[in-house]
């Protein structure tokens, strides 16, 4: 497997020149900011130079390479499989009424018995990453392991793309699947916000919308907790999410506030919350952050076959992190990736929401404030 | 670095991101900034942390303040509330003590006065205010029940009892109540019913009573039955049903299931109309239920009503008493009744003492049979006739049978709801009266004694009554003049003490009467008694502790054993234990009735039937 990761700024060029690998083998990863209309001829470069290969890629708040956080870069990763293979799939998206029949869609077009993962890649405004994650899981087998995010833009929440034969086109999702035997593919998720206060009982929720907890209005509950801290809501409320636990108890997912709403007493995630399901506040500080990043680092590094191979990962990490820890969120990225083995290469992006399996067991969730990192090995 | 704890990791950690951990101290002041920017960054974050730890808890402490209050409140509330309702049962205890006093009086003299010698008219009114007094009594005890089930305190009596004296005993009462309103009263139970069985008498009665009532009061016209059944019967048990059924206004199928809920009435207007507390059918069920049983209705409106309960009792003893029927055995009986449940009730009780019955529907049959009987040469011994029956009636009927000299030698028996003036009987020849609802023993005993007595013979004027006795009011303890071996009687109620005494006159003991508990040791220390009935409830010194010196003075020779008899009007659950416990040796509950007291006396006096002369 050759890996070469590079990026493009419009001071300096390419960063590192593009290898001549295309083949069908090669996958050629994208992400650029949201507006990337003066980049379209990079786009045109890529499709030229690499007509073979699979194309894919996303708009983001800004891109991961390496250790390093690009903003205003176009960061490119070129990916040569030498025994495993891969294909791609995509899917229109509009919102929750179709999400899950994308997921669907992508799944059945992928699925094969050598599928070891998928990776996907969606419009960040028009997915519910629950249904779609729901509809993947309703055709794919418990150990195929899918990993990917929504597409974020400059936290505008305006609009986001999805790459499509070299274009950024919205209302879109897709699906890379990773084939071969000897391809190790893994996914870990790790938030590292601190869950605080008790366990509370959603008691009245629509979709995305919290409207009670324990009968009381969600939203001064909320601030019943936040004290002074209150004053700073709603964008404050991106420091405190939710954790929102199954049913089983087993696994939660973290779930951040989109906005508040005074008059309905209510508040906006960034992800569906369940009825019934057990709420707890959440916090966390810049290093409780940088410390879920290296656990997932940690906890993926412990899976890997041979532990000392340089691996490539696939670092999506959610936008609400960046905001948080501002101008040191370049630490979790070194944290993580001083974690895995020496010469281990990242790319990713800063997403509006994750796709991994739950925190523990298999399949595949939304989550939002996760680290999710994915990690990819041929073997020889 | 050893001990590593959180923050020593943190800022090794710290170091390690801004390169300063690499053993000698750098001089690039950069670094320097970065790590001091990493530790103002953790610094920041710890206290942000502890400041929501800090709101965190103040939340919780704020809910769990906000339970306790709540928590507080409320169990203050639960626990005003069971004082209010303690009250409420100590209220009515006391209520139904204070109301029991004086109906106990009245019953007691009442039934004084009904063993003496009174005309028909004068017994009717006697038998009414009896009955009339035994419903109020009744009443008082369902709200006492009522708020003593609501506190969960009620205990089953477990005593032995006969099913067939209790259900017969209620009938008859039942008739009575009955009177007014031309009602038919019938009663039957099979001879199978075991002899003597083990439950709560009282209570059983109580149910009956409260299903009889309702029967008669929603009964205009028709008749009600009350019957005990043997539903099954097995080597130690037996399960019995208690029936009661009406030809009343019935109850419609929709109120049938809560019409056992407290307070139910079939509608508003129904109480207004009739009145009633609305708690007796709630007390047959929670009886019925404590005792292990069920009841159960069927009705339709406009045609009547079936209430009935099933209880299983221990048996104690199964036979009846078959040998006292013997007379009858073979006799040939002409019956003629032309009510069919009342047919088909005489029928049972002729055939289980296996008469040989003749059973008609009017008088003109009769007359038929009669006629037939003697043509084939085998004459009816006795004849038992209905009174009231359609265009014949039973009065009417004897006068035919008595205008005929061929049947000078067949006694007639005649069934009565009201009562048959001697006068009357000898106007129409008949030689006895049985009032309705029939007693199968009262039957028996008639039927065999006017056999034994008229059997061929002319009639005879019944035997006189005794006269009312003497009241002879006791003397108080100071007449020494009184051989030993005497009763006391301690009862501050005067009215209750003449009961007493009138009562025990029977024994021709001599009887002293004191009215405190004081007065009580002072008689016991004068002279020996052979039994002291002592009631609890009296001034100066209570029952309980005059009987406390009694057993202590015993115990150390002071005085002679002598049995003590509580005697009570509180019908509060316990008592019967308490008084045990308190050193007296039994337990007579008020109203005492005279056949009760005489018993527990002779029992403690060791002379079951003659009384000691003086």
């Amino acid at each position: 497997m050759q890996v070469t990761l590079t990026f493009f700024t419009p001071s300096a060029g390419w960063y590192r020149p593009l290898p001549a690998v295309d083949s069908p083998k090669t996958l050629v990863l994208v992400f650029g900011e949201t507006d990337i209309s003066h980049h379209q001829y990079l786009l045109d470069e890529l499709r030229h130079q690499y007509p073979s290969a699979i194309m894919a890629g996303c708009s983001t708040v800004a891109g991961i390479f390496s250790e390093h956080l690009m903003e205003n870069a176009l960061v490119v990763g070129i990916i040569c499989f030498d025994t495993s293979w891969i294909a791609l799939s995509v899917a229109e998206v509009h919102g929750i009424s179709d999400s899950r029949q994308a997921g669907i869609q992508l799944a059945q077009s992928l699925n094969s018995p050598d599928l070891k993962g998928m990776l996907i890649l969606a419009d960040g405004l028009n997915t519910n990453g629950s249904e779609l994650a729901r509809g993947l899981m309703s055709i794919l087998a418990p150990n195929v392991m899918v990993a990917g995010g929504l597409a974020s833009d400059n936290m505008q929440f305006k609009s986001t793309w999805v790459l499509h034969n070299g274009h950024p086109c919205p209302n879109l999702v897709c699906g890379i699947g990773f084939y071969g035997d000897k391809l190790f593919f893994s996914t870990q998720a790790k938030d590292g916000w601190r869950p605080f206060g008790p366990e509370r009982r959603v008691t009245r929720s629509d979709g995305n919308i919290l409207y009670e907890i324990d009968d009381q209005p969600a939203l001064d509950l909320y601030k019943k907790y936040l004290g002074d801290r209150a004053d700073g809501l709603p964008a404050a409320a991106l420091h405190f999410p939710l954790s929102i636990w199954e049913k089983s108890k087993d696994s939660y997912v973290v779930r951040t506030i989109l906005g508040v709403d005074e008059p309905t007493r209510s508040m906006r995630f960034a992800g569906d919350i369940p009825n019934n399901s057990q709420a707890q506040l959440m916090y966390g500080s810049f290093d409780n952050l940088v410390d879920g990043s290296e656990s997932a680092a940690h906890l993926l590094r412990k899976k890997l076959p041979s532990p000392d191979a340089p691996v490539l990962c696939f670092a999506i990490s959610c936008s609400g992190r960046k905001l948080v820890m501002e101008d040191d969120t370049t630490l979790e990225l070194e944290a993580t990736l001083e974690a895995l083995p020496a010469g281990s290469q990242q790319i990713g992006f800063y997403s509006f929401g994750e796709l991994a399996p739950p925190f523990s067991g298999t399949g595949c969730s939304l989550h939002n404030e996760t680290m999710t990192l994915t990690v990819l090995y041929e073997g020889s | 670095m050893k001990e590593v704890n959180p923050l020593h990791r943190r800022l090794q950690k710290q170091l390690q991101r801004t390169g300063l951990a690499q053993g000698s101290l750098p001089d690039d002041l950069n670094r320097w900034q970065d790590f001091l920017h990493l530790v103002d960054r953790s610094y920041a974050g710890t206290s942000d942390a502890q400041y929501l730890l800090e709101r965190s808890l103040e939340v919780s402490s704020q809910e769990m303040r906000k339970l306790y209050d709540d928590l507080k409140i409320e169990t203050e509330q639960r626990i005003e509330a069971l004082h209010r309702s303690e009250q409420k049962t100590r209220f009515m205890a006391n209520m139904s003590h204070e109301l029991r006093t004086p109906i106990h009086g009245i019953l007691g003299s009442l039934e004084i006065v009904k063993s003496t010698d009174m005309d028909e008219r004068q017994k009717l009114f006697v038998e009414t205010a009896y009955a009339s007094c035994e419903v109020m009594l009744d009443i008082i005890n369902n709200i006492l029940d009522f708020s003593k089930l609501k506190a969960g305190g009620i205990e089953l009596e477990i005593i032995e009892f006969s099913p067939r004296e209790l259900v017969e005993s209620i009938s008859s009462i039942m008739a009575t109540m009955a009177q007014e309103k031309n009602l038919e009263v019938q009663c039957y139970i099979p001879e199978e019913v075991p002899a003597r069985v083990k439950g709560d008498p009282a209570r059983l009665r109580q149910m009956l009573m409260n299903l009889i009532g309702n029967a008669i009061k929603f009964t205009e016209q028709g008749e009600v039955y009350t019957g005990l059944e043997l539903r099954s019967l097995g080597d130690t048990e037996a399960l019995l049903r208690f029936e009661v059924r009406d030809t009343g206004i019935g109850i419609p199928p929709a109120m049938q299931k809560s019409i056992f809920e407290s307070f139910v009435q079939v509608d508003a207007s129904i109480n207004r109309r009739y009145g009633g507390t609305g708690l007796g059918l709630t007390i047959v069920k929670e009886f019925a239920e404590m005792m292990g049983g069920r009841v159960g209705l069927e009705s339709a409106p406009e045609s009547g009503s079936t209430f009935w309960f099933e209880i299983t009792f221990p048996i104690v003893e199964i036979s009846q008493h078959v040998h006292q029927a013997k007379h009858l055995e073979a006799c040939r009986i002409l019956v003629v009744d032309d009510n069919e449940t009342n047919r088909r009730i005489l029928e049972n009780y002729l055939n289980a003492w296996q008469a040989r019955a003749t059973i008609v529907s009017n008088g003109h049959d009769a007359l038929h049979k009669l006629e037939e009987a003697l043509a084939d040469n085998n004459p009816f011994d006795i004849a038992l006739l209905d009174w009231f029956m359609p265009q014949m009636d039973g009065i009417a009927l004897a006068k035919a049978i008595r205008s005929d000299a061929r049947y000078d030698g067949i006694p007639i028996v005649m069934l009565t709801s009201y009562g048959l003036s001697l006068e009357k009987q000898k106007q129409a020849g008949i030689q006895a009266a049985v009032t309705k609802p029939v007693r199968s023993i009262t039957l028996r005993d008639v039927l065999t004694d006017t056999l034994r007595r008229h059997g061929g013979s002319a009639p005879k004027p019944a035997s006189k009554l005794p006269p009312f006795p003497e009241l002879a009011l006791p003397v108080a303890a100071a007449d020494a003049a009184q051989p030993a071996g005497g009763i006391l009687l301690a009862e501050d109620n005067s009215v209750n003490a003449l009961i007493a005494i009138t009562m025990l006159e029977k024994l021709n003991l001599p009887i002293d009467h004191v009215t405190t508990g004081k007065h009580a040791l002072k008689a016991l220390r004068t002279r020996a008694y052979r039994l002291v009935l002592m009631d609890i409830n009296m001034p100066e010194m209570d029952g309980y502790t005059a009987t406390r010196y009694i057993r202590k003075w015993e115990r150390e020779g002071i005085l002679q054993y002598t049995p003590v008899i509580a005697m009570t009007a509180n019908a509060l659950k316990g008592d019967r234990d308490r008084c045990i416990k308190m050193g007296m040796d039994d337990y007579l509950p008020k109203p005492v009735k005279q056949d009760e007291l005489l018993r527990i006396v002779k029992k403690w006096l060791g002379q079951p039937d003659t009384a000691p002369a003086t």
